[in-house]
């Protein structure tokens, strides 16, 4: 099954038979004016990883000494693979060559005279959504199982499994506290999943509804918008070459618990609105090229029809000490990289730490600090862990360059005041 | 008009002089009058929308009559081009020989083509006039279909019989001779403001727009900003008018450069939506002019613009009565992938939606009387994947008043 799974998953190119040669993905960045043929970039990538044999983890060229990658192409980067050291000789290579579409969001419109739109529609692989997938960090296997999940759809679909007998709906819900990604994760998700198949779909299509805008200022009407809305969708999926991601961000808007309407607090309008949505969802899953990913921060509030509709129901959590370190590095990286943190200095990461086993040196005590403020901060959202060496510097910095020691210092101190300012709102409350 | 008119008597200056005389006298009385029929027409074309464009069709309609009918007298009187007439096919073959007013005016129209032929060797060196055509009143000409019953049965009965219209929507136009790239980029252009305007994304045509335009920044800017506002002198947003018109002007020079680049097999015009899914796609087919006659001493542009509207208004193209809203326009266009257009964005993984409604205008050659022998076409440089979809990176939005 492994081996065909990846069939699906990508192009491949089989190593000798080893036992279980692993899977390594190879996404190669192509500059948007290049007008280079695939193959050509393939040959030229192919050559450049077989210079560099050994790999270890995760890694990424964005400079080239070959005239032809410099020309077209503007960055080789090995993902999602694990850490360790990989012998590309050995390893399955699967190359997805991208580039991106920087075209905005186009909007649907559901009716000629409305001008309030009904959905925002991206090409993927879009420029608005790169790097989203790297900037997320979860627990281990929470991005790769929804991978996985989304492989095996369509694995299921290739080899016409009846969906009488096994039956999958197409759906993820995404839920957890405000401010955990889940809606950037969606985004990225499916950014990644266009890459990773372009070699199957030629291009993929996200489309975001407005939840709001389904709903009619008459009485009746709204189930018949959900209708609407669903049949322009269908337009898209009916293009077999394109791979449709559907989000319903805070789907409970569209599917209110339907139980609650029957002490008379909700319109029956609202009802029809859910039904819509749960019947048109039953009709589009027997399209193996659409997926539909929906998020929301208050689960007991959805229908359970909805719930039950739901093959993948991922909870996403506030980010663990571990992960909000991470975010902390990265956000550091990026600011010694606009050289507003001035000179740059080297942070070690969360791994090399634990190898080091946490031992107090010259090396690593910026990088042991950074952990004690990563620690402190446990229980922030990502929204807020993200902002936190903004407002960083915008309280406690306020001079154009600083150095690293100095502002890990502010960012103490923006953390201790996070937390005493959250303190006062609970106890408003 | 005024301009159009003119360009029709300067088209035959070529031909000999004592006809080209009579013409001029017999038209000059009709010009002038009609002229300020249509200039006032068209002012109220700018006001009125809709209701005033089928009256301008009117007055062309009557405009194009009269002239083809000068046309008719003149080519009798001629008996070369008489002959030249006669050995030529009309492009939709199977029209029937009953001789009704419309057929008699292709006719016409198709033989003055010729007859332009004859002395489009010596013209073509004369390339300062063949960039004088660039058919100012073409786009308005274009509504006369919409005026009258009889023309447009004739155009549906024109659009079934033509055995290159197959699909649904799809106008083959032939031209009696070789294209020059020149040409297929006027061609191009001429199109996208004609769909521009008769897809009510423009108010006035693009000429006409630029005219206006000219005429306001002559007045002065002592009108335009009062208090902050953008002045709206004749009931328009100045600043979205020269935003588009600016648009357009940018995506019309670098279809020029594209055109100078590479060929360019096909043109696609997307109105509204995405690329990939718009509500409305025009397609400008022109990869059979390749297998045409080799390139170099083309036909007349202008004439050759003229046969094709006229090819376009008879088969009834444009004209949708349905209202359009605003939306936004994006051109794309194939070319040769080592062409090294820099303005163009690449799309290599395009394909022409399926699902939109698209139409095609199919534009090819048949070997003319300066090409008598069978010569070896032109082969297409490379094979049929170096040609790639390019996308221009201007969307040109849609404005009214």
């Amino acid at each position: 099954m492994d081996g065909d799974k990846m069939d699906v998953v990508g192009d491949l190119k089989h190593a000798p038979n080893d036992i279980s040669p692993t899977n390594v993905h190879v996404e190669v960045h192509v500059k948007s004016h290049s007008t280079a043929r695939r193959d050509d970039i393939k040959t030229h990538v192919l050559a450049l990883l077989n210079r560099h044999r050994m790999v270890f983890g995760d890694y990424k060229w964005v400079e080239f000494d070959e005239e032809f990658l410099i020309k077209h192409v503007e960055s080789v980067a090995i993902v999602d693979a694990e850490r360790q050291p990989i012998d590309l000789k050995s390893c399955c290579l699967s190359i997805h060559i991208f580039s991106l579409n920087d075209e905005g969001p186009s909007t649907l419109n559901l009716e000629e005279e409305e001008d309030l739109s009904a959905a925002n529609h991206w090409l993927l692989p879009a420029a608005e959504f790169h790097g989203i997938w790297e900037s997320l960090i979860y627990e281990d296997g929470v991005k790769s199982q929804l991978l996985d999940y989304v492989s095996t759809t369509i694995f299921f679909s290739d080899k016409n499994v009846s969906s009488n007998l096994i039956s999958w709906n197409r759906v993820v819900l995404l839920h957890g506290p405000p401010g955990t990604g889940k809606t950037s994760l969606c985004k990225a998700l499916a950014q990644k999943l266009s890459i990773r198949l372009s070699n199957r779909y030629s291009y993929g299509q996200f489309v975001e509804i407005n939840s709001h805008s389904l709903f009619s200022k008459w009485f009746s009407e709204s189930g018949k918008l959900v209708t609407k809305m669903f049949q322009k969708i269908q337009q898209l999926i009916d293009d077999k070459e394109a791979l449709v991601f559907v989000l319903i961000d805070e789907v409970e808007s569209l599917t209110a618990a339907r139980n609650a309407a029957q002490a008379g607090t909700e319109p029956s309008d609202a009802i029809r609105v859910v039904n819509s949505v749960l019947t048109q969802l039953d009709q589009i899953k027997r399209h193996p090229n659409v997926v539909i990913l929906t998020t929301s921060n208050v689960t007991e509030k959805i229908d359970l029809a909805f719930v039950d509709r739901a093959d993948i129901k991922q909870y996403i959590g506030p980010p663990s000490t571990e992960a909000i370190f991470n975010i902390y590095h990265s956000c550091l990286e990026e600011l010694m990289k606009c050289q507003i943190i001035y000179p740059r200095q080297q942070l070690m990461t969360m791994f090399e730490l634990e190898t080091m086993g946490f031992l107090e040196s010259n090396v690593s005590e910026l990088s042991l600090s950074l952990r004690n403020i990563a620690v402190k901060s446990k229980g922030f959202s990502g929204r807020a862990l993200r902002k936190l060496p903004f407002l960083a510097h915008a309280l406690f910095v306020k001079t154009p360059t600083v150095t690293l020691e100095r502002f890990m210092e502010a960012m103490d101190q923006a953390v201790e005041k996070q937390i005493s300012e959250n303190a006062l709102l609970v106890n408003c409350v | 008009m005024m301009q159009f008119e003119r360009e029709e008597n300067s088209n035959r200056s070529g031909e000999t002089g004592e006809m080209a005389e009579a013409r001029v006298g017999e038209l000059a009385p009709v010009v002038e009058d009609k002229n300020d029929k249509l200039e006032v027409n068209n002012k109220r074309a700018s006001h009125e929308g809709e209701d005033s464009r089928n009256a301008i069709s009117s007055y062309l309609y009557r405009d194009d009559s009269v002239d083809t009918e000068a046309n008719i007298r003149s080519a009798q009187d001629n008996p070369t081009e008489a002959a030249c007439k006669n050995s030529l096919e009309l492009p939709c073959g199977s029209v029937s020989h009953e001789s009704t007013p419309i057929e008699d005016e292709i006719r016409a129209e198709k033989h003055l083509t010729t007859g332009d032929d004859c002395h489009s060797i010596k013209n073509s060196q004369d390339g300062e006039e063949n960039k004088e055509n660039c058919c100012v009143a073409v786009a308005p000409a274009l509504v006369l279909t919409g005026s009258s019953a009889a023309p447009e049965e004739e155009g549906e009965r024109l659009k079934r019989s033509d055995p290159k219209t197959g699909a649904d929507g799809c106008v083959a136009v032939v031209f009696p001779g070789s294209i020059t790239q020149d040409a297929c980029c006027k061609f191009v252009c001429e199109i996208l403001k004609c769909v521009l305007y008769l897809r009510q994304q423009l108010p006035m045509t693009y000429d006409q727009l630029v005219y206006f335009q000219k005429k306001q920044q002559a007045t002065g800017p002592g009108e335009e900003v009062v208090g902050g506002r953008p002045g709206r002198p004749g009931g328009w947003d100045v600043r979205r008018c020269q935003r588009t018109v600016a648009d357009l002007e940018e995506v019309l020079q670098q279809l020029e450069v594209l055109f100078s680049l590479s060929r360019v097999p096909r043109v696609l015009l997307l109105l509204g939506g995405t690329s990939l899914l718009p509500k409305e796609a025009y397609e400008v087919n022109l990869e059979a002019l390749w297998d045409g006659p080799p390139v170099g001493r083309g036909l007349r542009t202008s004439a050759c613009l003229r046969q094709l509207f006229r090819r376009l208004f008879l088969a009834d193209f444009l004209l949708d009565a349905r209202p359009v809203r605003l939306l936004g326009t994006v051109v794309m266009a194939m070319a040769h992938r080592d062409c090294g257009v820099g303005w163009f964005r690449p799309r290599l993984d395009y394909r022409v939606p399926p699902r939109a409604k698209r139409r095609v205008i199919a534009l090819s050659c048949a070997p003319g009387p300066q090409a008598p022998g069978p010569q070896a076409p032109p082969v297409p440089p490379g094979h049929a994947d170096d040609y790639v979809w390019f996308q221009a990176p201007v969307t040109i939005k849609g404005f009214c008043k």
